[in-house]
């Protein structure tokens, strides 16, 4: 356990070049921790009974028990699913962005890499799609637990290089979804706010579950640059020589208000919101996150 | 006074730039990020960005100060008082008396004569005792006292610097009797008991010369000398000034528009120098017309003639303009004069004969030509038609040739006013011929007793006619220096010729200007209108007299204009008679202008006999300013007048003649330069707008910069006890003065600063991690 977890820092496994191992590495690391399923849901296997309240769907109600106890009881399975789950990693040049170590794109290639390999494990199917302004790659769905490799040779056959433009891209996208799923969404989403909701609500719209992992590098959630500098723009020319000293307070209450904004049009639309930041540990990013998910399933 | 203990010091202002060096250099030094999040930096500088800047143009200000402080702080600055327990009693008066006549402008190898008086002087200001008093005077034609105060405070001594820096070089010449009139009376009114002088000047030769030669000149010298502790002349004059000037610019004869008319410049090299090639531009209403050159050598004076064509009858203005040379006031000359059409003569033959050569006017005739072509336009009428359709106002000159009666022109029947006296009067020419159907009683009861048209009161006749047996002649003789005569002065010949002219006879013509004598001389009654232009040999009595009659001329020749009394018609001397009628009747008809030409600080003057509108009245001044003019009724008409005139140049007079006026008296076409087809009817109904030049020049004499040599100088005011320097050395105590040091309170001021701009620094966050 103690040396699986070692390779879940960021540091060790940016130094692993096979995707396809680290993913393994994440994810029986998460695995050896958990002992369970994070999925739970209305399937044939039986889990457990918890008692019913309103709003429940009363097809589900054991009568047995009911029978027996004079109480009403819903009857959980374990999730025997179908699910198919929809990486969209966002492979523009803002994710080259790389404070220390890890850039966003490798971050978040690692996540997709961790969560693909285990829905495949599940028997369940997986689709990578890379986006910046338009999509990049698009692997379709399949539960073949040897698609992994396929996910991992595309991953990192990737560079980003372009800009976002995520309204367009999404319901591009979405347009090529044929069956209801898991979008995971796997960006720093650094795109006007506008376009941003506008490219969730797309997803929203078609039923899909949205699952959103926004990436951010340390220095640019703190801002720590203390000598005159000169940002150069990733995604576009723009150069601004300045003290960052002096423009701190300003950039973080733009940053700010940016992620307000964001989480709260996530709250209103039902869509699963994480920040993560390219400095954690990647299982205890992800478990955060799954335990988090699995608590929600289970009210 | 602020002065500083270590002056040295100062020179480290320099290092108030430091801050700014040190801005630049960091600006240059900053690390490179490719960044992602640009869309909230760039938010965040777009709101923050003029207060950025703002904070760091406070600090930057804020150390600037500082290190300026700093440097102040050990340069160690005083302040120089007046100790206020000094003797209050009055003390000296200094009376500075600047030259400030345009010859001061004389510019030396840096500095101007007048600069270099102004330094000296304010040396003795600043150097002046509390309570002393200091009396500032101008030299010029126009002197004034300039300032008149005692020192009582800094403040007061500060305004007595302004006033002394605020002295310019005028236009005027200088004015030595005046000015020194002033001085003297600033001189005994001062109640102060030590009275010290300087006058700063460029002791000009020829003002201090003609000066130093003058009784009541001297006297006053003499006068204020006696009344001063000190009494110096500052001799503020270049070494070997040079400088090259206009001297006069004329019109020879009269410009007649169609015909070159002959315009005389006179150049002026004042100094030792040979300048070769230089230009001498004339123009006309400034319009350049030619540039001539000229090579002047040292003293050399030349004169330049121009031949412009004019195409407009009426007012004008001619300007010469030399190179720049040292001293620019007198590069620059103008002549306002008047453009005729042509020029209308009418002879009044008093004795026609039926032969050719026999009529009293037929050489008068022949001599001036009746082509068409000349611009003497000749109107021949005899005695015997003068009539209401002889209008005089349409004529610029009446030749009367022997005419024994001349009732209908002194008097106009219908409307009974005296033809004769107007027709003068408005500027035109009358030149009389006698001869044996003259009277003389009832030419000196008609032209001369009560009209004072005659130039002289004629009495018998002396000599016999060509056609007598006995003649004796009479030779022309003493030709005075008068303008008629100008182009027989500049030709020696054609003078030797004319001084071989003779009459037989001619009527003897008492002028009131006894021979030899100049007009001034001459009875009083006559003094100012009359001049005799030529005397006979032997007898010496007049031959030709002028008399000035209003605006006009009035000629008289004492003998015959027919070969009846003399023998101007041979064909040894015809060529001199041609020449002369054309040059008296030039001279006839040349206006003047006197009042259109003045000099700096003339007043401009003019009369009308009929009505102007006052509100149309304005001047513009060389600097294009609208001026207003003065306006007041007459007996008989209008006079207005301007005398702002203290700078030279060209100044318009614009007037508006009401159409009215001209209506009533149609010979004002002429005056306006009207078409004569012009009818009344097409007079525009707001009246006729009228433009007259008005040429204000400089005194040419004060361009002539000639100084007193030293020699000169020493022995003429050794006379007067008066000292001579080239430095002003007015004996001034200095005033004990007591020194206030502020260096406690600009470091202070400086500590305060510095934990200002600390505490900036910390609040704008350039500190903060």
């Amino acid at each position: 356990m103690q040396d699986d977890a070692k390779y879940l820092d960021p540091k060790v496994l940016n130094k692993i070049s096979n995707l396809e191992l680290k993913a393994r590495l994440i994810v029986e690391g998460y695995i050896s921790g958990l002992h369970k399923s994070p999925y739970q849901g209305f399937s044939v296997e039986f889990a457990q009974h918890r008692e019913y309240v309103p709003g429940d769907d009363i097809r589900h109600i054991d009568w047995k028990v009911y029978g027996r106890s004079d109480r009403y009881y819903i009857k959980q399975y374990e999730e025997e699913t179908n699910l198919i789950a929809y990486f969209l990693l966002d492979s523009s040049a803002s994710m080259q962005y790389a404070s220390q170590g890890m850039s966003k794109y490798e971050y978040g290639s690692h996540i997709v890499a961790s969560l693909a390999y285990l829905i495949l494990q599940q028997q369940d199917a997986a689709s990578l799609c890379l986006f910046d302004q338009e999509v990049r790659e698009f692997l379709p769905a399949s539960a073949n637990p040897a698609y992994l490799s396929d996910f991992a040779r595309v991953l990192q056959n990737t560079s980003p290089n372009q800009k976002t433009n995520m309204a367009q891209v999404f319901y591009n996208i979405v347009e090529r979804l044929k069956k209801r799923g898991l979008i995971i969404i796997v960006s720093d989403l650094f795109d006007e706010i506008g376009s941003v909701l506008a490219g969730f609500r797309h997803f929203r719209n078609r039923k899909h579950d949205v699952i959103v992992f926004h990436l951010l590098d340390r220095d640019e959630i703190e801002m720590p640059l203390q000598r005159l500098t000169l940002f150069d723009g990733l995604e576009d020319e723009i150069k601004i020589l300045a003290n960052p000293r002096a423009l701190r307070e300003a950039y973080l209450k733009e940053l700010r208000t940016f992620l307000q904004e964001l989480k709260s049009n996530c709250i209103a639309n039902r869509i699963d919101y994480a920040q993560i930041t390219t400095d954690q540990t990647l299982d205890v990013a992800l478990s955060a996150y799954l335990a988090n998910r699995a608590g929600k399933a289970r009210i | 006074m602020l002065t500083f203990e270590t002056m040295g010091f100062l020179s480290f202002f320099a290092a108030c730039a430091i801050p700014i060096i040190i801005h630049l250099i960091f600006r240059r030094r900053y690390q490179r990020i490719r960044w992602a999040a640009m869309q909230f930096l760039l938010a965040a500088y777009r709101t923050t960005k003029t207060t950025l800047l703002l904070e760091n143009l406070i600090l930057l200000l804020l150390r600037i100060l500082v290190i300026a402080l700093l440097v102040i702080v050990f340069a160690r600055p005083i302040m120089q008082v007046i100790s206020p327990q000094q003797d209050t009693k009055p003390k000296d008066n200094y009376i500075l008396v600047l030259d400030n006549s345009y010859s001061m402008g004389l510019r030396g190898p840096s500095t101007s004569a007048l600069e270099n008086a102004k330094v000296q002087g304010r040396s003795i200001i600043n150097k002046a005792q509390e309570n002393d008093r200091i009396s500032l005077l101008t030299m010029n034609e126009r002197p004034e006292i300039i300032a008149d105060g005692s020192i009582t405070s800094e403040k007061q001594r500060e305004s007595l610097l302004r006033d002394w820096n605020n002295i310019k070089v005028t236009d005027f010449g200088c004015d030595l009797k005046r000015s020194l009139e002033l001085l003297q009376d600033v001189v005994q009114k001062s109640e102060y008991s030590q009275k010290r002088i300087a006058i700063l000047t460029d002791l000009q030769k020829i003002t201090w010369e003609k000066a130093l030669q003058s009784p009541p000149i001297l006297e006053i010298l003499r006068t204020i000398r006696k009344q001063a502790a000190e009494f110096n002349i500052v001799d503020m004059g270049h070494p070997n000034p040079q400088n090259i000037g206009i001297t006069s610019l004329s019109l020879d004869g009269v410009a007649i528009i169609g015909t070159p008319s002959r315009f005389v410049v006179t150049i002026q090299n004042y100094g030792t120098n040979t300048y070769p090639q230089i230009p001498v531009l004339f123009s006309i209403d400034g319009q350049k017309q030619k540039t001539e050159y000229i090579t002047l050598g040292a003293h050399q004076e030349v004169d330049v003639s121009f031949f412009p064509t004019l195409i407009h009858p009426g007012n004008h203005y001619a300007t010469v303009e030399l190179a720049p040379d040292p001293l620019a006031a007198d590069n620059l000359r103008h002549l306002s004069f008047q453009a005729l059409e042509q020029v209308k003569i009418l002879v009044v033959d008093g004795d026609p004969r039926p032969g050719p050569f026999e009529s009293e006017s037929d050489y008068f005739m022949a001599a001036l030509g009746d082509s068409g072509q000349s611009f003497f336009k000749i109107t021949k009428v005899l005695a015997t038609e003068l009539g209401p359709k002889i209008l005089l106002q349409e004529y610029d000159v009446v030749v009367l040739a022997n005419v024994a009666n001349l009732e209908y022109l002194l008097l106009n029947q219908a409307n009974r006013k005296p033809m004769l006296q107007n027709f003068l009067e408005r500027g035109s020419g009358l030149w009389i011929w006698l001869g044996d159907k003259i009277t003389a009683d009832y030419y000196n009861e008609e032209l001369y007793d009560f009209k004072e048209i005659l130039p002289g009161r004629l009495e018998k006749t002396l000599g016999n006619s060509s056609m007598d047996r006995e003649v004796t002649v009479y030779v022309l003789d003493e030709i005075a220096n008068h303008p008629i005569w100008r182009y027989f002065l500049e030709n020696p010949e054609l003078m030797e010729d004319l001084k071989k002219c003779f009459v037989y006879k001619f009527f003897v013509v008492q002028s009131g200007q006894e021979p030899g004598q100049t007009p001034e001389a001459s009875t009083e009654q006559t003094k100012k209108t009359t001049t005799v232009l030529a005397r006979y040999r032997p007898s010496n009595l007049p031959a030709i007299i002028e008399r000035k009659f209003g605006k006009g001329k009035v000629l008289l020749s004492t003998t015959t204009l027919d070969r009846e009394w003399s023998n101007f018609h041979t064909d040894q001397y015809g060529h001199v008679f041609v020449v002369m009628l054309h040059e008296f009747l030039q001279y006839l008809v040349a206006q003047p202008y006197l009042e259109n030409n003045l000099l700096v600080g003339q007043t401009f003057t003019k009369y009308f006999d009929f009505y102007i509108e006052e509100k149309s009245l304005r001047a513009t001044t060389p600097q294009n300013e609208i001026a207003s003019v003065l306006w007041k009724t007459l007996d008989k008409g209008y006079q207005i007048a301007y005398s702002n005139t203290q700078q030279s140049g060209v100044y318009r007079i614009l007037m508006t003649i009401p159409a009215q006026v001209i209506q009533e008296k149609p010979e004002l076409m002429r005056f306006l330069n009207l078409p004569e087809k012009t009818e009344p009817g097409q007079i525009l109904d707001a009246g006729y707008p009228v433009q007259e030049y008005l040429v204000v020049n400089v005194v040419a004499e004060e361009g002539n910069v000639v100084c007193l040599s030293q020699q000169e100088l020493s022995q003429k005011f050794s006379e007067l006890d008066m000292q001579i320097h080239k430095d002003l050395v007015l004996q001034v105590k200095a005033a004990p003065k007591k020194n206030i040091e502020y260096w406690q309170y600009i470091l202070a001021t400086l500590l305060v600063l510095s934990m200002l701009e600390s505490f900036l620094a910390m609040w704008f966050g350039k500190y903060t991690k």
